[in-house]
């Protein structure tokens, strides 16, 4: 009862006309740096934070709020009005989110991923109230083997995500595996297969990788057709059907809460709870043959998963003054000059001001919805744009956003060579998914399998003596049997379809 | 380009938020020094230790010079991407590094095959200088260093410590303490990890028995009540948390290894232009509210001139080097 009374007080601090001005436009401002590829929260909070001390710590945190939640929510509009996403939580995004799209319900989808993103940023503000302190303990159980555990779970999607030939999604996977391990490995000071090219001392930026597979490669894509077939037709209304909601709301519940879960380790991506829970939706929906083809549960799981773990990355941060990502530790710095000392004791009422944050961060939520559901008329301005102006602007845009990742031109020269890769193995029907999943998780998962190794002594027998690792692990092979057992008997069944057809 | 004409346009509305007052503040040491808009390289991701000092650093320059001082992140390769970059290019002063021991004298110590050395450098002036401090989980049995020492030499080939490589300022303490108290380095299990934010968490859950942390980075956790400090390295107690020994109050001498974040510039820039910079730093450094802004994030302010950082940034180095000689940790 308490603790309501003191957010209640918090709103009070938070809700004048000025804050509401400042939450909008660091919402806009958030958004619009989360579209441009490789952009996204880091710098536009980096940039914006010697502006937002000038403006006082209320304000200031409002601002910041509304950047960050913004940044994180604008990369699905790029994934699902262009088929570009802007980062990898936004890669699930598009595989239903642009089938949408093309089918003219990109209005629906823009208009559910601005309500998942919502209910993400909510959950996660509900969490952060009530469950803080317990959480961020159970948190700290995770060690290396249940982090190698998770890993290996996570791998198991690519069977879900390969397509038609699981084969081919191995090989990708093994593939993206193989271009995660260029650079230094852990625990050594010799660069691995960097072929004696100075700047792959340094590894492949996963930003490069991005943009290179899904934005250039689908630009080189549709300079080889005809410029009027991949153009989105009209968007229709943002505002969803009441059908569209009931039968998103419970996706977005689940996998909001999964992705909080799954938020609360400082070493999970919100890629991963998004790929993990398109994965998990996919297997429980009726109609799982949906997906991929343009359904709104395959827009409201990877946009509320990865939302809600971003939100989650709060309770690490708050409690512990661990932050999950370089946005959050750039926000912790942020409000540690505002007088904010993380740890257990920030929730046991003594210090208001957290209760301003919190409140500032429901306001962040709410005014991203009331700036998004207008904006869409401008982002159908933007679909107008003829693809032959259109389609040189995003290449500029992936220049821009690769290089300011790192200030380096050479991984704009990777994005390019991986762009026209990428348009090989999009004719030839390899799956792209499985790639970039694997490259992604190659640093954490060999980290995390050389850590337990080491404090394990080089005994294998760490991943079943951790009851976590071990029901994780059991988990993965469980589902991956399914899977694969699934799969064949699909594949049996069309056979037998196909010859009856014939007979 | 494009990217400056992106920052430039941050940097604008920045700026001309933060007002006339700006302007006003803009006096002329050397007058015309600085005419346009100054990098301050970062040779880490955004977020780390040196990161977040650099920004603060840089705030104040941009009010008290007038023109923008943007800080750059250009990670890779321990940071010898983003210092080659610097130390190699226009020693005009508009390019600027702003580094620490891991990625200077630690990492030139580690790497026979690195493109600069320390000769590449202008020291100009250290912000921060704190000692490292040695943590286990907030409810070890291990009360002391003492406690530690003991069940350390009593149980060779247990020791588990985290460290971001096999020749980190991490493993340097590592081996100091080790050689200190005459337990074998060699049967102490060294965990890899990427950094402070996945260290901290895995000593705090149990997984890695110790770790060696500058004092800001393992403050919130020590103030959460996870990890707690036995001791920390250098000749004086640190002010944040002055109930701690030293190492050498609690029998282990010659634990030397330190945390500094500084700044520097190409060799060969102009003397004017460093010495501004380094009187503007030390002017920062006595400034009341940039030493607010250092406190409130747990850093603690170490100020050293150019000679004195170059000096000790030799004398680290001959340390790091006999280390790594000693102990054979590159072939």
């Amino acid at each position: 009862m308490d603790t309501i009374h003191l957010l209640i007080e918090g709103f009070g601090s938070a809700l004048t006309p000025t804050n509401l001005l400042m939450a909008m436009l660091g919402a806009l401002i958030g958004s619009v740096a989360g579209m441009i590829p490789g952009v996204g929260p880091t710098p536009a909070i980096a940039i914006l934070m010697p502006l937002t001390t000038a403006l006082g710590p209320t304000q200031g945190i409002i601002m910041l709020s509304g950047i960050y939640y913004g940044a994180i929510y604008g990369g699905s509009t790029t994934a699902i009005l262009l088929n570009i996403p802007a980062e990898l939580q936004a890669v699930p995004v598009c595989f239903d989110g642009y089938p949408l799209a093309k089918k003219g319900r990109g209005g629906p989808a823009l208009g559910i991923a601005a309500i998942s993103s919502f209910v993400a940023g909510v959950l996660g503000v509900i969490g952060l109230v009530f469950f803080a302190p317990l959480l961020a303990d159970q948190a700290l159980a995770f060690g290396p083997p249940e982090y190698f555990a998770l890993m290996v779970l996570t791998l198991t999607v690519i069977v879900n995500l390969s397509g038609n030939s699981v084969i081919k999604g191995l090989i990708m996977g093994l593939a993206g595996y193989l271009l995660s391990l260029v650079g230094m490995g852990p625990a050594s000071t010799q660069a691995r297969f960097t072929f004696g090219i100075e700047p792959l001392t340094a590894g492949i930026e996963m930003i490069s990788v991005i943009i290179g597979l899904f934005a250039i490669a689908e630009v080189f894509h549709s300079f080889g057709e005809h410029a009027s077939e991949s153009q989105v037709p009209k968007l229709g209304s943002v505002y969803p059907r009441l059908s569209d909601l009931r039968d998103t709301v419970p996706t977005m519940l689940r996998s909001g809460v999964v992705g909080f879960l799954l938020g609360l380790l400082p070493g999970c991506s919100p890629a991963v709870s998004a790929f993990l829970s398109y994965d998990l939706e996919k297997r429980i929906a009726p109609k799982p043959e949906e997906f991929g083809q343009g359904a709104l549960r395959g827009v409201a799981a990877p946009e509320a998963a990865g939302n809600a773990t971003c939100s989650a990355g709060f309770v690490p941060l708050f409690t512990l003054g661990i932050p999950s990502s370089p946005p959050l530790a750039i926000l912790l710095a942020g409000l540690m000059i505002y007088g904010l000392q993380p740890g257990p004791m920030l929730f046991d009422g003594s210090n208001n001001f957290v209760w301003v944050i919190i409140a500032s961060m429901f306001i962040g939520n709410v005014m991203l919805v009331v700036l998004h559901l207008p904006l869409v008329g401008i982002w159908v301005k933007l679909t107008q744009i003829p693809l032959r102006i259109l389609k040189p602007l995003i290449l500029l845009l992936c220049v821009v956003g690769v290089y300011s990742v790192r200030n380096s031109m050479f991984d704009v020269l990777v994005s390019f060579i991986l762009g026209g890769v990428g348009y090989f193995l999009k004719k030839g029907k390899w799956p792209l998914v499985p790639f970039i999943l694997c490259f992604m998780l190659g640093p954490l998962t060999e980290r995390s399998f050389v850590q337990s190794m080491s404090i394990s002594d080089g005994s294998f027998s760490i991943f079943v003596e951790s009851p976590i690792a071990l029901t994780i692990l059991v988990f993965a092979a469980g589902l991956f049997v399914v899977s694969i057992a699934l799969m064949r008997r699909a594949h049996i069944r069309r056979r037998d379809l196909q010859l009856a057809v014939t007979e | 380009m494009i990217r400056r004409t992106f920052l430039g346009m941050a940097i604008g509305v920045m700026v001309a938020a933060t007002g006339a007052a700006v302007s006003q503040q803009a006096i002329a040491a050397s007058p015309d020094y600085p005419t346009r808009p100054i990098q301050l390289v970062v040779p880490f991701t955004a977020g780390g230790g040196t990161d977040l000092a650099s920004r603060v650093v840089a705030t104040y320059l941009s009010e008290k010079w007038g023109k923008a001082v943007n800080v750059v992140n250009r990670p890779g390769a321990g940071g010898a991407t983003g210092t080659n970059d610097v130390l190699k290019g226009n020693a005009d002063g508009y390019v600027a590094l702003a580094h620490n021991g891991s990625a200077t004298e630690a990492l030139i110590a580690g790497n026979n095959n690195l493109p600069f050395s320390l000769k590449d450098y202008r020291f100009v002036a250290t912000v921060i200088n704190e000692p490292f401090a040695l943590l286990v989980k907030a409810d070890s049995p291990f009360k002391t260093l003492k406690d530690l020492d003991d069940w350390v030499k009593a149980n060779p080939g247990q020791l588990t410590f985290g460290s971001t490589g096999p020749t980190s300022i991490q493993t340097f303490t590592a081996i100091q303490w080790l050689d200190s108290i005459g337990a074998d380095f060699t049967k102490a299990r060294l965990v890899p990890s990427n950094g402070g934010g996945e260290l901290l968490p895995q000593i705090a859950g149990g997984h890695v028995l110790v770790g060696f942390q500058d004092v800001t980075g393992a403050a919130p956790l020590v103030k959460a009540g996870k990890l707690k400090l036995l001791a920390v390295t250098g000749p004086q107690r640190t002010p944040l948390f002055p109930d701690v020994p030293t190492f050498a109050e609690e029998g282990a001498p010659g634990v030397t290894t330190h945390f500094w974040s500084g700044i520097s510039l190409p060799v060969g820039t102009p003397d004017a232009i460093a010495q501004k910079w380094e009187t503007t730093l030390k002017q920062m450094m006595d400034d009341q509210a940039f030493q607010a802004k250092l406190t409130s994030i747990n850093a603690q302010a170490g100020f050293l001139d150019a000679a004195a950082f170059s000096q000790m940034v030799n004398h680290d180095m001959d340390t790091y080097k006999q280390i790594v000689k000693d102990k054979a940790l590159i072939k």
